[in-house]
């Protein structure tokens, strides 16, 4: 008996309008952790239920059965007919085939994360399964909701893309692959930072959607099919390719602009071209957007979509620039062509490793009041941990010139590295009230903590942070709690293993606003400065934390945090809250995710303006 | 010989139960005559001691008052409780056939209703424009179909939701989910007959000059799109915003449209579970998924009544020494232009008719702070005058989530500081009409 290590599944490439030149949808088939199934796909940390609730009807799933064991895992969906309307027939209008693509695509996505962070990665609301509805509702919309512990597609009328132009046909988001991953991203990023959907800052309102774009576009690119189904589209529409060999591409072609216009604004017209104005013209907007460094500055980007397409823009500058550096790295024959095969298999695999980093950084961020810059250290910094010397792919260096492009700069050097979070020993302030300059923090006390505990157990690493509360800039006054304390082994693609215990913390500071400019803060002159416009008697409430990485002796790397009494950010964030009527309405809570995913597109009449009075 | 103003006004409040149906009779000295105005006719909810035939009963009140001849009609939006009286049937006895014999001269609808207006369907242009006008018109039309889709849903609905997402969802389509098309197509043809007007903001309507001699309308709502970008403070997205909004409608119309015609059969051939044979480790998940469908369809029902509500006509009318004010079911997005053009001229109206049947929001407290005739002294001389056409215990909304209508704090407000007359008073006899009459020499 041998248990196979993972299980093949076929799932479609990224959605119903990609095909090949025979008129067959573009599919792929991956690889997901092998388990035992149940019905459903029923699984370990995913069960798929297809309920549809605008028809109150359930589907009956495929005999576990079918699936195959864990010694011969079997793929259901693996060949269809050769006649191509069959072929696309099967996978359109079976929905057990629509539950095996998002239980795949799911678990893939899952497994791309644990795998980048070294450990197992939890769902937010505290089970183990994530239920998943791949025909929930007949609307065009999809979302994760943590409060059903699930995801949710829906389907709608489309008007048909391309040769099927016009005819109105039933378009099913559970089979846009760049969907279900964005949804399992945010899945994923409420499980390990669940602050982040608390009001606060713009760029942390649109951290949520950037990121989870990130995620999508990078999963769907990092399969090869797919890759290559974009490059001989942009071969195809290149005057050279008829002069050139068959099966090679001119480095003419490689560049980041050319690349940009013939793969991903290929691709991108494929991205949701059904739900324009739902998902796929975000995604397209991301890929059509100009670097400018002036842009966040923009009314337009203010806006929470908007600027998560910055962010999106951003990181795909990136990727698209470190491919092209590394292919111009590589052998070429006398024409100055590379096989496209190459070109195929360095673009799925640089897609993957920007995943991984993307992904990775996460562990490197505060846990409260984000902003890009954060973000940009925290790729920089968890890929010089795992991967020092980057001169084979220079992803590090492409990442920081595109951010910079958009004007998006590390919010942290260290001995000339840009982009580097700083040691905690070297961080500011601690002592001293009510001054303007800075003391040097005393050194870092472990005598009254054990290695082996602060790599597993919260209340240690709670003991760490209060007998370090000086020299860590804690507050005292603030409620603190060590959310998390995850041991981890990350292992590069090169086989670069780093061992490393995560925790992450939080502070609350719940003051009268009145109370604000008068706190007592270390290192700063003056308090927080009480915002235009709101009432001296609101109850605010102000918000810290951070992320510890100990390594694998049990001493402190990196402190990477927000102080609960930083005063020019606090100041900046309750601005924002004051401006965007945050204090005038009761917050959103679960229903946020399936705003958001309305994406631009809304069911309430725009009012021009606020009434100035209203009923109490 | 010039016509004399009227001296007197009568206002026939019907009880209609949850909906509106108000006839202004204005009476003149010498051969003029009373002239007649019905201002809305429909429900959705009767009063508790209704007859089956409530509707009728009034039609046939309104045929007793007015003899032969009824001049105007304002239907002043497209929802079921202010047009569903105007319905007719083959036999000829429906009460929309029995208003249409009456012949009337005027038909008033807001702007959103003319149909054949052209539609500019190629997208957003910079700044506000005529094509928001039209995204408004297309979104409101589209709304629809989602109603008629909504109301199927809620049959399987959890009890509470489904009741208020079929409430709702009628007033758009009617129980039977057929678009009140009798009552749009009665409402039409009598225009046709006589004549026309589809208004908006600032419009002149010269036939009221005639039909009604010394008595001002003034057309006060709803302002068109292009109307309101004159408004202080307004959002330069708010262009793209009514795209995005007419998009959103069009889509869903059209998923709609795909739902009823798939007839529950998305997939066919597929097995399903019988209902009440769900797996048991998949009855939780499919319980929430229903609910929140539930909250959710709720959330859209009630924007697409808050934008139907905003088409409503907003009538000031002025005749002699008093003026009244007939806002149908108009919210803030509709009054704002009016209150920051027309504070000054709803300062002294005598008689506001209460917007939405008693629901906080249509009553803008910009707009109550501004009645200058308020007095919480019951004697004070020309006190101002509230009429309310509700129900008691309505279907709409619910008093746990302060949603309630009418809503209690507004209610609370009205007869502290006005003389509130509501149709609810009709209910304990099951009367069917209040009269109200004004004199309109009196200072």
């Amino acid at each position: 008996m041998t248990i196979q290590p993972s299980r093949p599944l076929t799932i479609l490439g990224q959605d119903p309008s990609l095909r090949h030149p025979d008129g067959k949808i573009v599919t792929a088939q991956i690889l997901v952790p092998n388990e035992q199934l149940s019905a459903g796909p029923h699984g370990y940390r995913v069960q798929v239920i297809d309920y549809d609730s605008s028809l109150h009807q359930m589907y009956v799933p495929l005999e576990p059965a079918s699936m195959g064991t864990i010694d011969d895992p079997v793929d259901p969906f693996a060949n269809g007919p050769s006649d191509p309307d069959a072929f696309n027939a099967r996978l359109l209008y079976d929905p057990r085939f629509h539950a095996q693509n998002v239980y795949a695509i799911v678990m893939r996505t899952l497994a791309h994360f644990e795998r980048a962070l070294g450990r197992r990665v939890s769902w937010e609301f505290g089970g183990h399964q994530l239920k998943v509805a791949p025909h929930a509702f007949a609307e065009a919309n999809a979302y994760y909701s943590p409060k059903d512990e699930g995801l949710l597609f829906g389907y709608f009328a489309g008007q048909g893309v391309g040769k099927r132009a016009g005819k109105e046909t039933t378009v099913f988001n559970c089979l846009s692959h760049d969907i279900v991953a964005h949804e399992t991203a945010h899945a994923l990023l409420g499980g390990l930072r669940p602050r982040y959907m608390e009001p606060s800052t713009p760029d942390q309102a649109a951290f949520h959607e950037g990121f989870a774009d990130i995620v999508a576009l990078l999963s769907v690119f990092s399969i090869p099919t797919v890759v290559e189904y974009a490059v001989r589209t942009a071969l195809a529409n290149t005057k050279a390719a008829a002069k050139g060999k068959a099966g090679m591409m001119s480095l003419a072609h490689l560049t980041v602009g050319a690349l940009k216009r013939g793969i991903l604004l290929g691709l991108g017209e494929q991205f949701g071209e059904e739900l324009s104005g739902i998902h796929g013209s975000s995604l397209r907007r991301s890929v059509e957007l100009e670097p400018s460094p002036t842009l966040l500055n923009e009314d337009e980007y203010r806006e929470e979509h908007r600027r998560g397409e910055v962010l999106v823009a951003a990181l795909l500058q990136g990727f698209l620039s470190a491919l092209t550096m590394r292919l111009s790295t590589l052998g070429r024959d006398s024409g100055n062509q590379l096989p496209e095969t190459r070109v195929v298999e360095e673009g799925a695999d640089i897609a993957e490793r920007m995943l991984t980093m993307a992904i990775r950084a996460l562990d490197y961020m505060p846990t409260t009041d984000i902003e890009f810059g954060d973000y940009v250290c925290a790729l920089v910094t968890s890929d010089i941990e795992i991967r020092p010397d980057d001169s084979r792919y220079e992803m590090r260096a492409s990442i920081l010139a595109a951010f910079s492009s958009f004007g998006i700069e590390p919010t942290s050097s260290f001995k000339g590295v840009k982009g580097l979070w700083k040691p905690p020993v070297a961080q500011a302030p601690v002592s001293g009230r009510k001054t303007k300059k800075a003391k040097t923090s005393p050194p870092l006390n472990y005598s009254f903590v054990h290695r082996e505990a602060l790599q597993r157990d919260r209340d240690e690493v709670f003991r760490f942070l209060w007998d370090n509360r000086v020299a860590l800039g804690l507050c005292e006054q603030a409620y603190t709690e060590v959310c998390n304390v995850l041991p981890c082994l990350r292992v590069d693609q090169d086989g670069f293993t780093l061992r490393e215990t995560v925790a992450d913390y939080i502070q609350i500071l719940t003051v009268r606003a009145y109370e604000l400019p008068n706190l007592e803060i270390p290192g700063s002159a003056r308090g927080i400065t009480l915002p235009e416009g709101l009432s001296s008697r609101a109850v605010v409430r102000l918000l810290g934390g951070g992320a510890l990485l100990f390594d694998e002796f049990g001493k402190l790397k990196y402190h990477i945090r927000n102080n609960v009494l930083e005063p020019k950010r606090q100041g900046r964030r309750l601005k924002h809250l004051v401006e965007s009527g945050f204090f005038d309405q009761p917050r959103f809570g679960a229903e946020r995710y399936a705003r958001l995913h309305l994406k631009g597109m809304r069911p309430d009449q725009p009012a021009f303006r606020k009434e100035p009075s209203t009923w109490r | 010989m010039a016509i004399t103003p009227p001296h007197e006004l009568t206002l026939r409040c019907y009880g209609v139960g949850f909906g509106d149906c108000f006839l202004l009779t204005f009476h003149y000295k010498g051969t003029t005559g009373d002239r007649h105005m019905l201002i809305d006719f429909g429900c959705t909810q009767k009063p508790p001691k209704a007859g089956t035939n409530l509707m009728n009963a009034i039609a046939k009140d309104i045929t007793t008052v007015v003899g032969s001849k009824l001049h105007a009609v304002v239907a002043t939006h497209r929802h079921t409780d202010h047009i569903s009286g105007f319905a007719t049937n083959t036999k000829g006895d429906a009460p929309g056939d029995v208003i249409g014999a009456l012949n009337p001269d005027l038909v008033i609808q807001p702007w959103t209703e003319k149909l054949s207006a052209p539609i500019d369907s190629k997208g957003p242009k910079k700044g506000l424009s005529l094509a928001a006008n039209d995204a408004l018109r297309i979104a409101l039309q589209r709304m629809q179909d989602v109603a008629a889709m909504s109301l199927r849903e809620a049959e399987h609905l959890p009890k509470l939701l489904g009741s208020e997402v079929k409430f709702i969802s009628a007033d758009f389509v009617g129980e039977k989910g057929v678009k009140n098309l009798s009552a749009v197509k009665q409402l039409a043809k009598m225009g046709k007959k006589g004549k026309a007007a589809y208004v908006q903001y600032g419009s002149k309507v010269p036939l009221l000059k005639t039909l009604f001699p010394g008595v001002t309308f003034d057309v006060l709502g709803p302002p068109t799109i292009a109307q309101k970008k004159d408004v202080a403070d307004q959002n330069p997205r708010n262009a793209d915003e009514y795209w995005h909004f007419a998009r959103f409608w069009g889509v869903s119309a059209s998923t709609a449209r795909m739902a009823t015609a798939l007839d529950g059969k998305l997939f066919p051939g597929a097995a399903v579970y019988k209902r009440g044979g769900f797996p048991v480790q998949a009855r939780w998940f499919a319980s929430r998924l229903r609910t929140g469908r539930g909250q959710h369809l709720l959330r859209i029902v009630r924007a697409m009544d808050d934008a139907m509500n905003n088409t409503s006509v907003i009538l000031l009318i002025t005749a002699g020494t008093k003026k009244l004010l007939f806002p149908g079911d108009a919210q803030w997005e509709n009054w704002e232009h009016a209150l920051t053009h027309n504070l000054k001229d709803l300062e002294d109206v005598d008689v506001y008719k209460v917007g939405h049947h008693g629901s906080l929001n249509a009553t803008p407290k910009t707009l109550w702070n501004n009645f200058k005739k308020k007095s919480k002294k019951k004697t004070t001389a020309n006190r101002l005058t509230t009429v309310m056409s509700t129900v008691t215990d309505s279907k709409h909304g619910d008093p746990e989530h302060d949603s309630e209508v009418p809503r209690e704090k507004l209610v609370t407000a009205l007869r502290s500081f006005s003389t509130l007359r509501t149709t609810q008073e009709l209910e304990a006899d099951g009367d069917l009409v209040m009269k109200i009459t004004f004199d309109l020499t009196k200072a």
